[in-house]
C-alpha cells in the first residue's frame, strides 16, 4: 500500500512546472489533489511541450500528463461569484492549497474560511526584495541562484542543462516537503501556515553550500568543466563510444581504478603525488579508457568497486538493465495515442512503486466533485456551464 | 508569525548517513523542527568531515564546511555499531524514534544487524529511508555511486554541456540533492501514515531514479516523439537570444532571454538600435533562432564592455528577462539574499562564525532558524544516552571507556 497520504486533500491552482510537480508528489502518494483549471483552456501546462507525436493539443502535453498523474480536474472560474462560492466550499475541506497564480484571495480570507489550511505559494523571487518584480526564465533563476556558475568550462559561457524541468522541479519538491510537514502540524494545532517558496532560493540551496565553503577557506568553487576542481579521479574520461564519469573519492577507490586501468607508475603512488600531477594522472587513465567502450569501463570498474558511470544519451536511459529490473518506467495510457512509457517515482515503499494513474482530461471530475461530493444538482451544473463558470 | 514552534516538532529521526545525499533530507527535517540524531562512531565518522577539506584528518574533522552546513540543527551521537552493545543502543533509540534515514550501500545495514526487517521487529511503526545510488535491489544494487555517477547514467550529463561537445560535470553535484529532496518528502509522508496506522515503511530512494524524474521533459520527449535531445549551449528553448553573454571583467556574464517580440524591440532599443538589428536574418523569432550564433556574437559585442549588473537592471526596467551570473563571492553580498536573510551567521565552537544558507521556504514569513551547525563528533552523547535512553552516568562512563562512544575519532 503506497497511498500514504490518502487522508489529505489538496487544491492546486497551477500554471507552472514547480507547483505542478509539487502537486504530483502529493497525488502519487494517494492524496486527493484537485487541479482547478480555467474553463475551456485549462492549465497553462497543457500547452507546454513535449506533445504526443509533437502535435499540440489540450490532451497532448506529456509534461501535463506526467505532472497531473493521479490528480482530478475541476474547471472553475474562481473570479465568478458562483465559482468563488464553490471554491470556498472546496477550501473548507482542504488541507493544502498550492497556488502559483498569485490568486487574489488573501491569506486572511483563506484562514477565515479554513484556519487549518496550509497555504503554499510559489514565486520566482522573494517578495519585498530587489528582484521581486524581475522577469525570469529558468536561465535568470539559475544565474542569480548560483547554479549556472557551476556548469561549463572555466572561462567559457556558463550553462544550464537542456531541461527546463530540471530546475523547475526543485522549488516544487521543496514546497511539497514544507507543506506536508505543515499539514501534520495543522492537524494537531488546527492552525495552518503560510509557506512561500522562491525558486531563486531553492536553486541556491541545491548548490552544495559553496558560499559557506568560501567563508571557511577563502576558496571559491566554480565550474571546472569535466571535473571537480582538485580531485584526481572525479571527472569524465573519453571512451571509444562516448564519455564515462569516474567519481573516485577515497584513496582505495582511486587505487582500485589505477589497478583496473593498468596504471602502475611511481609518479602516482600517493594522493599528494596524484594531485600534484593531476593532468598527467588523467592522461594515464585515459590511455586505458580511450581503448574501451563505455559499457566495458563501467562494468570493469564497478566490479572492482570503483564508482564509475557511463554517460548515457537520453535514448539509452530507459533501456538500462537496472532501470528495467526495478520497473521504474510505467505504462501510461495517452488519450487517442495508446500506451506510453513515463518515468515513475518518487520512490518505492516496501518494494512497491505507487500505482500508475492517468492524468485527468480537462474538467473530467467537475461533475463528480460538484454533483457527487458538494451536492450541486445536475440542473445547477448546466446553468454553471452556460455561465462559463465550469 | 511563526512563533516558537516548527512543523515537525515532536518527530525524532535517527540519521545514519554520510556525505550529502543522506544527510541532506534529515537536515531539512531538522530545519523543520524534527529532533535529528546523527549517529557516527569514533571508529568510522562521516567521511564528509575530512574529504571535503584539506589537511590532516585529526586537525580538520570539525572544520569541513559542507559537513557543518549539511548537518545543521542535528545532534551527534557516537556508537560503535561493529559491537553488540552499540547495536543494542541503536535499537533502543529506534524504539523511541519515528524514522531512520541511512545512505550506505544496501549491504551495510543487514551486515550490522540493523536491517529494516530487524528494526521493524523492534518498532513496527519505524520508517526506514534508504538513499542509495541504484536502489535496494536489482543487478546494480551493490555498485558504488557518488553524485556524478547518477548524473551520468540518468541522462543528465547527456544534456549538460556545449553543443556538439563532451560531457561536463555539475559543480553542484545534482543527483545528491535531487534524491535527498524526494527522500525528505517520502519520509515525512511515511511518518504521517505511520503515526495514524502504526505501520512503518521501508522507503527506497535511488539517485539514479530520482535524477530521471527531474529531467522528465527530456525523457517524455523521447518517448512521445522519438527525439533524443542532446547538449546545447543555449538549451533547446525556442527563445532567441537565450543565453549568457560576456560582460566587463574576468569571468563576468549576463543572461538575456527574449521570448516575445516586445522584448526583442526593448533589447534592440537598449542597444541603441544598431543597424544589424534591422537585418532580415533577425527579423522574426524563427529567423533569430536560425541565425542564433551570429545573433549571439552581435549581442556579445554590446555586452562585453558593460557591467553585468547594469545591463541586467537596464533590461529588466525595459521588461526583458536578464540577470547577472553570480558566483559564491557575489552571492554572499547579493542584496536580495541579504534582504531576505537567506544566509544565517552561526557560531561553531571550533570553526567560528560563518554564513549558512537557510532552508529555502518561508514559514509564516520567516526562514526556519539554523539553531546550530556541526554538530561536533559525539557532542550530544550524554543528552541522548541519559535523557532519551535513561542510562546512568556510570553506564555512560563505561561506554566511553570501552570506546563504544567518544568524541575523538581514530582515523
Amino acid at each position: 500500500m503506497t497511498r500514504l497520504l490518502q487522508d489529505i486533500r489538496v487544491l492546486e491552482l497551477s500554471d507552472g512546472c514547480s507547483a505542478a510537480f509539487c502537486g504530483r508528489l502529493f497525488a502519487r502518494l494517494g492524496a486527493d489533489v484537485v487541479l482547478i483549471e480555467k474553463p475551456l483552456s485549462g492549465s497553462a501546462l497543457r500547452s507546454l511541450p513535449p506533445f504526443v507525436e509533437g502535435r499540440a493539443g489540450t490532451e497532448r502535453s506529456g509534461l501535463f500528463m506526467f505532472t497531473a498523474s493521479g490528480k482530478r480536474s475541476l474547471t472553475l472560474d474562481t473570479a465568478h461569484p458562483d465559482g468563488g462560492a464553490i471554491f470556498n466550499r472546496l477550501l473548507t475541506r482542504a488541507d493544502v492549497i498550492i497556488d502559483d497564480r498569485g490568486s487574489p484571495e488573501s491569506d486572511e480570507v483563506l484562514t477565515h474560511v479554513n484556519p487549518a489550511l496550509v497555504r503554499l505559494g510559489f514565486r520566482q523571487f522573494a517578495a519585498g526584495g530587489p528582484y521581486e518584480n524581475w522577469l525570469a526564465t529558468e536561465l535568470q533563476l539559475a544565474a542569480l541562484g548560483g547554479w549556472m556558475t557551476q556548469l561549463g568550462q572555466p572561462g567559457r559561457t556558463p550553462l544550464v542543462s537542456n531541461s527546463r524541468t530540471m530546475t523547475a522541479f526543485v522549488p516544487g519538491v521543496i514546497g511539497a516537503i514544507a507543506a506536508l510537514a505543515a499539514v501534520r502540524e495543522a492537524r494537531i494545532h488546527i492552525r495552518g501556515r503560510r509557506i512561500d517558496v522562491a525558486a531563486h532560493e531553492a536553486l541556491l540551496f541545491t548548490t552544495r553550500f559553496n558560499e559557506t565553503f568560501l567563508s571557511y577557506t577563502g576558496i571559491e568553487i566554480k565550474r571546472a568543466g569535466d571535473r571537480f576542481p582538485g580531485w584526481a579521479a572525479y571527472r569524465t574520461f573519453k571512451a571509444t563510444d562516448g564519455d564515462v564519469t569516474a567519481a573516485a573519492a577515497t584513496d582505495a577507490q582511486i587505487e582500485a581504478l589505477m589497478k583496473v586501468a593498468g596504471v602502475d607508475d611511481p609518479r602516482f603512488r600517493t594522493r599528494k603525488d596524484r594531485e600534484a600531477r593531476i593532468d598527467e594522472f588523467g592522461a594515464e587513465v585515459s590511455r586505458w579508457t580511450t581503448t574501451h567502450t563505455r559499457e566495458e569501463i563501467f562494468r570493469r570498474c564497478q566490479n572492482n568497486r570503483v564508482p564509475m558511470g557511463k554517460v548515457n544519451r537520453i535514448d539509452e536511459v530507459a533501456a538500462m538493465e537496472q532501470v528495467k529490473a526495478r520497473g521504474f518506467f510505467e505504462e501510461v495510457d495517452c488519450p487517442g495515442d495508446g500506451r506510453h512509457r513515463f518515468p515513475g517515482g518518487p520512490a518505492r515503499f516496501n518494494g512497491q512503486w505507487p500505482a500508475p494513474s492517468p492524468a485527468p482530461l480537462l474538467g473530467e471530475h467537475t461533475s463528480e466533485i460538484l454533483n457527487g461530493e458538494l451536492g450541486y444538482r445536475v440542473e445547477d451544473l448546466t446553468t454553471l456551464t452556460e455561465m462559463g463558470v465550469i | 508569525m511563526s512563533g516558537t514552534t516548527l512543523p515537525l516538532e515532536g518527530i525524532r529521526i535517527v540519521d545514519f548517513t554520510a556525505y550529502w545525499a543522506g544527510p541532506l533530507p534529515s537536515a531539512i527535517m531538522a530545519d523543520l523542527g524534527a529532533e535529528v540524531i546523527k549517529v557516527e562512531s569514533i571508529q568510522r565518522p562521516d567521511l564528509f568531515r575530512i574529504v571535503a577539506v584539506s589537511g590532516h584528518p585529526m586537525e580538520v574533522y570539525e572544520l569541513s564546511p559542507p559537513f557543518n552546513a549539511t548537518n545543521r540543527n542535528k545532534l551527534s551521537l557516537t556508537l560503535d555499531l561493529a559491537r553488540p552493545e552499540g547495536v543494542r543502543l541503536f535499537k533502543e533509540l529506534v524504539k523511541r524514534s519515528d524514522a531512520v534515514v541511512q545512505n550506505y550501500s544496501p549491504r551495510v545495514m543487514p551486515q550490522l544487524g540493523i536491517s529494516y526487517e530487524t528494526l521493524r521487529e523492534v518498532n513496527p511503526a519505524i520508517v526506514v529511508t534508504s538513499v542509495s545510488g541504484f536502489g535496494q535491489d536489482g543487478p546494480w544494487r551493490d555498485y558504488v555511486s557518488f553524485a556524478a555517477i547518477g548524473e551520468a547514467l540518468s541522462g543528465i550529463s547527456g544534456i549538460s554541456g556545449y553543443t556538439g561537445e563532451g560531457a561536463l560535470i555539475h559543480g553542484v553535484g545534482v543527483s545528491d540533492p535531487f534524491a535527498g529532496y524526494l527522500a525528505a518528502f517520502c519520509t515525512i509522508a511515511a511518518i504521517h501514515h505511520a503515526r495514524s496506522s502504526g505501520e512503518g515503511r521501508h522507503v527506497d530512494v535511488s539517485q539514479l531514479e530520482a535524477s530521471m524524474q527531474y529531467i522528465a521533459d527530456a525523457l517524455l520527449e523521447f518517448d512521445l516523439t522519438g527525439h533524443s535531445r542532446s547538449r546545447a549551449t543555449c538549451d533547446d528553448s525556442p527563445a532567441a537570444p537565450h543565453g549568457a553573454f560576456p560582460a566587463r571583467g574576468e569571468d563576468s556574464w549576463v543572461t538575456i532571454s527574449i521570448e516575445t517580440e516586445s522584448q526583442w524591440r526593448a533589447l534592440t532599443e537598449a542597444m541603441g538600435t544598431p543597424p544589424w538589428t534591422m537585418d532580415e536574418r533577425f527579423a522574426t523569432p524563427l529567423a533569430r533562432r536560425k541565425h542564433r550564433e551570429m545573433l549571439n556574437e552581435r549581442i556579445a559585442e554590446w555586452t562585453a564592455g558593460r557591467d553585468r549588473h547594469d545591463v541586467a537592471r537596464d533590461l529588466q526596467e525595459r521588461g526583458v528577462p536578464a540577470a547577472p551570473v553570480l558566483a559564491p563571492s557575489d552571492l554572499l553580498k547579493d542584496p536580495a539574499l541579504t534582504a531576505a536573510g537567506f544566509f544565517q551567521e552561526v557560531d561553531h565552537p571550533v570553526a567560528g562564525r560563518h554564513p549558512y544558507p537557510s532552508f529555502p521556504a518561508l514559514l509564516d514569513g520567516a526562514h526556519p532558524q539554523i539553531r546550530r551547525v556541526g554538530p561536533m563528533l559525539g557532542q550530544d552523547n550524554h543528552y541522548v544516552l541519559s535523557e532519551i535512553l535513561g542510562l546512568s552516568d556510570a553506564a555512560i562512563a563505561l561506554l566511553e571507556e570501552d570506546r563504544i562512544i567518544g568524541t575523538r575519532p581514530s582515523f
